[in-house]
């Protein structure tokens, strides 16, 4: 690889201690401090903190119907797997980062999830379970469901299917850790700090 | 126990509770239950005879059907000695004036298992079980209003009160 303009020049060569490599670019000519010092990385903190964080997503299970079966229990088995991506279950909401809202949310029920979405630190997500936590499904007209569990807190994913394969949550869970990967979570400290002066 | 001692226990009870309730409609069937139907005021009384002078222990459920000009109140119990199966129900209408209310007696006292299946009743029909030691609502939310499983019941949702209100 030819640099135009040099580069450092520091002694190379069969009798040298330090072996620098005389092109401290890639083929793009952007640098590569890696070649500089081996076994250094260089990134921003925002990735860095994004990427523990969707790495590790401890999930709160709220089993209410039929979906938890499919989603929470047999997803979370053997078979399946969610530890594949790093993700646990957590029973204490203090604990989680993520809410799985499986099956069918009614009125009495409502409270409570509000409640435990309220416990769990932030930042936190919810992905909901099944066409019942997105929008009612079958027993939307009923009187005693909530259309979906939107309507009562945020929800960052959608799996629709009644009830949804293991596969399609883990395609839910993978599309929610790109959504963490995006995140401009200093932005929003900046906000918070920009409110509070 | 066989299932023909089975059968023969059940036509056994089937004539006690004949004797004891003359005007009652009993059927004994093949595979071991006993029916039974009687008025609204003897209820209680065939109840209590059921668990006292036949060994019916077991409360199995109690639920009710509405036929739009009366319900019907029903009871299954089983015999936990004679393996018999026994289902026992009566009509009951709404009242008029200061009681409208379909009235039947509570049979808590002799089966305790059945205070929750009377409240459940309570709260999607609207019969009101006389003599509950604690007739409240028990799977609506609360305030709300209405008997859901009725045939008349129109669900007035949007301006129900919620518990947590909508975003
Ligand atoms: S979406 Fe279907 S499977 Fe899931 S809770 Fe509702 S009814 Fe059950």
């Amino acid at each position: 690889m030819v640099v135009e303009d040099g580069g450092p020049t520091a002694p190379s060569g069969p009798g040298s201690l330090i072996q620098v490599p005389a092109a401290p670019t890639n083929a793009d000519g952007d640098l590569v401090i890696a070649n500089y010092l081996p076994g250094v990385a260089a990134t921003s903190l925002k990735t860095v903190m994004n990427w523990g964080r969707a790495n590790s997503l401890w999930y709160m299970l709220f089993g209410l119907a039929c979906c938890a079966i499919e989603g929470l229990m047999a997803g979370g088995a053997a078979r399946w797997d969610y530890d594949r991506f790093g993700m646990f279950f957590r029973s204490s909401p203090r604990q989680s980062d993520l809410m799985f809202v499986a099956g069918t949310v009614t009125e009495k029920m409502a409270p409570r999830i509000r409640t435990i979405y309220e416990q769990m630190s932030e930042p936190r997500y919810v992905i909901a379970v099944g066409a019942c936590a997105s929008s009612g499904g079958p027993f939307k007209d009923s009187y005693a469901v909530v259309p979906g569990v939107d309507k009562i807190i945020p929800v960052d994913i959608y799996v629709p299917g009644c009830p949804p394969r293991p596969e399609a949550l883990y395609y839910g869970a993978i599309k929610l850790q790109e959504k963490i990967m995006k995140e401009k979570w200093h932005k929003k400290q900046q906000a918070k700090a920009g409110a509070r002066a | 126990m066989s299932m023909e001692e089975v059968v023969s226990h059940a036509k056994e009870t089937a004539e006690k509770v004949t004797a004891q309730f003359p005007e009652a409609e009993v059927t004994a069937s093949d595979d071991g239950w006993v029916k039974v139907k009687v008025q609204a005021g003897r209820w209680l009384d065939l109840a209590t005879f059921l668990k006292e002078s036949s060994g019916f222990d077991y409360m199995f459920y109690i639920t009710a059907v509405d036929w739009k000009d009366h319900f019907t109140v029903v009871g299954t119990v089983r015999s936990m000695t004679t393996g018999v199966w026994a289902e026992f129900r009566t009509d009951v209408t709404e009242q008029g004036g200061d009681h409208p209310w379909p009235a039947l007696a509570s049979v808590t006292g002799v089966w305790p298992g059945a205070n929750w299946m009377e409240r459940e009743v309570y709260d999607l029909f609207g019969i009101d079980f006389t003599g509950h030691p604690d007739l409240r609502r028990i799977m609506t939310p609360e305030g709300f209003v209405g008997h859901p499983l009725r045939k008349n019941f129109t669900d007035v949702r949007t301006d129900r009160p919620r518990l947590v209100p909508h975003r």
